[in-house]
């Protein structure tokens, strides 16, 4: 360890200067002086949706395809709060390019620097080093942080920002909304309206027909012939009586008239029911089938077409996000970066690091002596 | 003041010396492991490209834990050419000084020399493996060419900056015991997992990814990742945190280099 200990003072003046002394008062003069004081100002939120998912403590652990839904939204918060689109709306709310980019702030650390031209591209790069967005993943909160040089312009950038995502998912939430809802109403019309189309087309077919259900017509017609029949019967026996018992009776004439008359009544009752002769019932009510066949279906295609936008409608409800505000943003009245002493303590002590490795490397060398 | 250029005259003789033991040592060590028939030194760098060769092809054609839309062979060639980097820059240097005392008699070897020459060599060959698999796979279309190739670079610099100190470390403790050398061989395995070659940080639960970001090859190997998958991935690299690392792990084995030198050579 005592030769150790000569061997560094014997060949580490001038390494010790430069790697710890020079290193450390730089850093000193740097941050006791010139480095600007920056103040941050935070909130937190959540943004979750009506639906409540319990993430079980197993799957807290594993992480993977089972985001929940508003672990998704969350990130969409996130990401629009570090786009383009975040800062430009910012910069037409807050003068955030003169404040970082002013003569107040130390030249290390103002907008644009030495190496950057003063474009949009640039000023994002450096926007997105001064606000950060970091989720907890076990209670979902997120936390803003913003960071800037006048305490008044965090604060303002942050409530900004925030109303700004709150914004966002309002929209969000509309165009889910419209979304969902837009095609299950025009199904619901679309099925109403084939609804009163079939309802028009019994009426005037009912109208043009001058029936009102050609089936039990048809029914009741054919009972009517029956009777018809049997009353033709009934006349036919009799005249058949008659004409046996006293063939020149008075009554035969009179009999044979009732048979022809019930005969043609019969003929009339069957030709209204079946044959080719337009006013068949039963050819109306083929018709008449396929009509109320059509209203049916249509009344039932209504009732599924309802039932769906009812469906839309909760589904709707549950998907809403919300973004809540569990904490405000922050008022800062004193700073906490930079972290000056730690900042000089660090330099000092990487300093030595940086020293003991130079320094034994160079009493490494120093033990090859050329030979003659 | 004057003594310092005095000495400063002599410090670049002596360095100019050291680079000259250091070459000769490197030479002897090639010549000694992998003689002069057969491909002979090509060996240093096919070993590990086989290796990795051997890995890629597994991977991709069991199509390892990817949910991700990622080449699986770009992702074993990053990860595991990184690993064989540090792992065997270490490993080589494990019990380097034994069988090695009768070079320590020349006045101008030192420990130091010894192990430096291992490092060096294990480096070149895993630097030229690495070199030539992607050359190998992009002509044959199976890896685009990267995005970044200076922040990989920078990566590999990182790593083979931490394989250096390891081995500095391992070379100087396995020579005070054998204990030293047993424990790297389990730590080298376990470490295999969860150093990031089979893995990418953004995969993991929150609470893994800050344990596992505690070890600097991780963060190599990200950066590594980084400069090559660009911005299709999510990286958590910290240079800053690796070069502090580096710098103590550095630290630690020269002190321990030199001091083991003192034990061993005879003087």
């Amino acid at each position: 360890m005592n030769r150790l200990s000569s061997l560094f003072r014997w060949s580490a003046s001038g390494l010790f200067l430069t790697t710890v002394a020079l290193p450390t008062v730089a850093a000193a003069v740097y941050f006791g002086l010139l480095a600007s004081t920056l103040y941050v100002s935070e909130s937190r939120f959540v943004v979750r949706s009506a639906e409540r998912v319990e993430a079980p403590t197993l799957g807290a652990l594993v992480k993977g395809g089972g985001l929940s839904a508003s672990a998704d939204n969350a990130y969409a918060v996130h990401d629009y709060i570090l786009s383009r689109d975040a800062l430009a709306s910012l910069q037409k709310t807050t003068d955030l390019k003169q404040s970082y980019a002013s003569r107040q702030v130390d030249a290390l650390n103002r907008f644009p620097g030495f190496l950057e031209d003063d474009n949009f591209e640039t000023l994002f790069d450096y926007y997105k080093k001064y606000v950060s967005v970091l989720i907890d993943p076990v209670s979902s909160v997120s936390v803003l942080t913003v960071r800037a040089f006048d305490p008044e312009l965090a604060v303002k950038i942050n409530k900004e920002l925030l109303a700004r995502a709150e914004a966002l998912v309002n929209a969000l939430n509309k165009r889910m909304q419209q979304d969902l809802l837009a095609a299950a109403r025009t199904e619901v019309a679309a099925a109403e309206g084939r609804m009163r189309a079939a309802e028009a087309d019994l009426a005037k077919f009912r109208g043009s027909r001058n029936v009102v259900d050609p089936e039990r017509q048809a029914v009741m017609q054919l009972q009517y012939s029956d009777k018809l029949r049997e009353a033709l019967l009934t006349a036919e026996t009799r005249l058949e009586q008659v004409q046996t018992a006293a063939a020149h009776s008075p009554q035969v004439p009179a009999l044979q008239r009732q048979v022809d008359k019930i005969r043609r009544a019969i003929r009339e009752a069957e030709g209204r029911t079946t044959g080719g002769d337009e006013r068949s019932l039963v050819g109306d009510a083929s018709k008449y089938q396929q009509l109320a066949l059509e209203r049916e279906l249509a009344a039932k295609h209504l009732a599924v077409t309802l039932d769906r936008l009812d469906r839309a409608q909760i589904e709707v409800a549950r998907k809403q996000v919300y973004l809540d505000r569990v904490a405000e943003p922050s008022r800062p009245d004193g700073s906490l970066e930079p972290r000056r002493l730690r900042a000089v303590l660090a330099t000092f002590f990487i300093g030595l690091l940086v020293w003991g490795v130079a320094a034994v490397l160079v009493a490494g060398i120093r033990e090859h002596r050329e030979v003659l | 003041m004057a003594s310092m250029t005095a000495s400063d005259a002599s410090l670049a003789g002596s360095a100019r010396v050291q680079s000259r033991v250091i070459g000769a040592l490197l030479m002897r060590e090639m010549l000694t492991r992998y003689g002069r028939h057969n491909i002979g030194f090509a060996w240093l760098f096919v070993e590990p490209m086989l290796f990795t060769l051997g890995i890629a092809t597994l991977w991709s054609l069991t199509r390892v834990a990817h949910g991700s839309s990622l080449s699986v062979i770009a992702f074993a060639v990053t990860g595991y050419s990184s690993v064989l980097l540090w792992r065997n820059a270490a490993s080589r240097c494990a019990k380097a000084i034994e069988p090695n005392l009768g070079l320590l008699y020349h006045r101008n070897v030192t420990v130091l020399d010894l192990l430096l020459a291992r490092i060096t060599l294990e480096i070149v060959g895993g630097t030229a493996a690495f070199m030539g698999l992607l050359v190998l796979f992009v002509f044959l279309g199976e890896m685009t060419l990267p995005a970044d190739p200076l922040r990989m670079a920078a990566a590999w610099g990182l790593l083979a900056w931490f394989g250096t100190s390891l081995g500095l470390l391992m070379g100087s403790l396995s020579e005070r015991s054998e204990v030293f050398e047993r424990v790297w061989h389990t730590l080298a395995y376990l470490l295999f997992p969860l150093s990031g070659a089979v893995f990418l940080v953004d995969w993991l639960p929150d609470p893994a990814q800050d344990f596992v970001l505690w070890l600097p090859m991780v963060h190599c190997v990200e950066m590594l990742r980084h400069g090559y998958f660009g911005d299709a991935i999510r990286t958590f690299e910290d240079p800053g945190y690796v070069a502090v690392a580096n710098l103590a792990l550095t630290f630690a084995g020269l002190v321990l280099a030199r001091e083991a030198g003192r034990r061993v050579e005879p003087q």
